[in-house]
């Protein structure tokens, strides 16, 4: 009982003081939540008239909109697999793809190392191939778990890319695919694959210089 | 007497509303700038508007995708309009990616795909941005057991973020905590596209 009683006291002590703490922390946030707010309006009343400010948003709104494409750009959203073909706001075409699996391969030795993402951000098409062959990369012989050829011819494989294929850099393409049931899925290793009819759409559209912008 | 009291009336409120016009046109104006710094660049940006209770993701000033906010608190000091890059995402169980195995057949015929997808994304997580500025993501509750993993999230941010105040207070560093509620499949698409060193900018409430 008097063990007990000598507990009672530390515990309550920790108590309060955490209680005091949040209660001393919600006073500080809430104080600073309505100080900032009263602070902002403060600074922006001084000098710049109403009229002024409305039409120096209007021209900034104008500048970052003049950054965007003025014709066909294509939009691939990796998440859910999409691929749009756009013009100004219009959408001209959506197509289900696939793109980067997200895996990781090792070589033997563990020293190199490929991580199978697409990658994300603004780029442009580089250059456009009708019938194109594969140059197998050296993870493509590592994933299969053979030697890396020492001749170029070896590595040429034809067939696997469809009809067309749009390089965006990098040894990453958009091209077509024989797993077309896997579309809509991430199995890629970068690249993205598009169906046989959307393919020929974009690839028509498409000039060198389109802009690609993957997120 | 009477026309006198409506007039200083009218006075004081148009002033306000005057007032709040600006203040609302000045911060736009230097959340325009910070976008337009934002898409010189070739990365792709994310615009959190608190007030619209939208956000989108962009590059070059394009809209590629927007999600809706379905609930939204705000709480702590008032957000810089400079851009904000993202230094971290929290969440209890991080998507881990497969490694392939070489020799085995990974040509993608198989039925069952070991990939990392959108599925795989949480949908609770706290995005750490610069200046102090964490955004806590939960996604609507569908059941109950979503419905009280929410509970025990907020209760844990309800307890924190008091504490995390002292803690930067005490550093004289600017704190601010941003609850978002979205649609689940938007939680884990916003978990994906947003990486770290991507920017941000963030329209308060």
């Amino acid at each position: 009982m008097i063990r007990e009683k000598k507990l009672l006291f530390p515990v309550m002590m920790l108590v309060f003081l955490f209680l005091a703490l949040e209660g001393l922390g919600y006073y500080i946030g809430n104080k600073r939540t309505s100080m900032s707010e009263a602070g902002i309006k403060d600074k922006k009343t001084a000098r710049i008239s109403v009229s002024e400010l409305k039409e120096k948003n209007r021209a900034l709104k104008s500048m970052v909109k003049s950054l965007s494409p003025g014709g066909v750009y294509l939009v691939v959203d990796t998440a859910r697999n999409l691929l749009f073909l756009k013009e100004g706001e219009r959408i001209i075409r959506e197509a289900v793809i696939s793109s980067g699996s997200g895996n990781i391969l090792y070589d033997a030795g563990g020293k190199k190392k490929w991580v199978f993402d697409t990658p994300r951000g603004e780029y442009t098409v580089k250059s456009k191939y009708i019938s194109p062959a594969w140059t197998k990369p050296d993870w493509a012989f590592v994933e299969e778990g053979e030697d890396i050829p020492k001749n170029y011819s070896d590595r040429i494989e034809n067939g696997v890319l469809g009809d067309y294929a749009l390089g965006f850099g990098n040894g990453y393409f958009i091209h077509g695919t024989l797993y077309t049931r896997l579309l809509g899925r991430n199995v890629t290793h970068g690249c993205i694959r598009v169906g046989d009819k959307d393919l020929k759409t974009i690839f028509t559209a498409a000039e060198i210089g389109t802009r690609i912008f993957i997120f | 007497m009477w026309p006198v009291i409506v007039f200083f009336m009218a006075f004081f409120i148009s002033t306000d509303a005057a007032c709040d016009n600006k203040g609302n046109l000045s911060s736009e104006t230097q959340r325009l700038r910070a976008e337009l710094k934002l898409a010189e660049k070739p990365d792709i940006y994310f615009i959190f508007n608190l007030k619209e209770r939208k956000i989108y993701i962009k590059a070059r000033g394009t809209l590629l995708r927007e999600f809706r906010i379905i609930d939204m608190k705000y709480w702590g000091d008032y957000i810089s309009a400079n851009p904000l890059f993202l230094l971290k995402k929290s969440t209890f169980m991080k998507p881990g990616r497969e490694k392939i195995k070489p020799g085995a057949d990974q040509d993608g015929d198989e039925v069952e795909i070991d990939a990392l997808e959108l599925d795989d994304m949480p949908a609770r997580y706290t995005l750490s941005l610069e200046g102090g500025v964490s955004i806590s993501v939960t996604p609507e509750p569908e059941g109950l057991i979503t419905g009280l993993c929410n509970i025990i999230y907020s209760a844990g941010r309800y307890i924190s973020g008091p504490v995390i105040m002292v803690w930067n207070a005490l550093r004289k560093k600017t704190f601010t905590s941003i609850y978002i509620v979205l649609n689940k499949k938007e939680a884990q698409a916003l978990y994906w596209s947003f990486h770290e060193g991507n920017g941000s900018i963030i329209y308060p409430p």
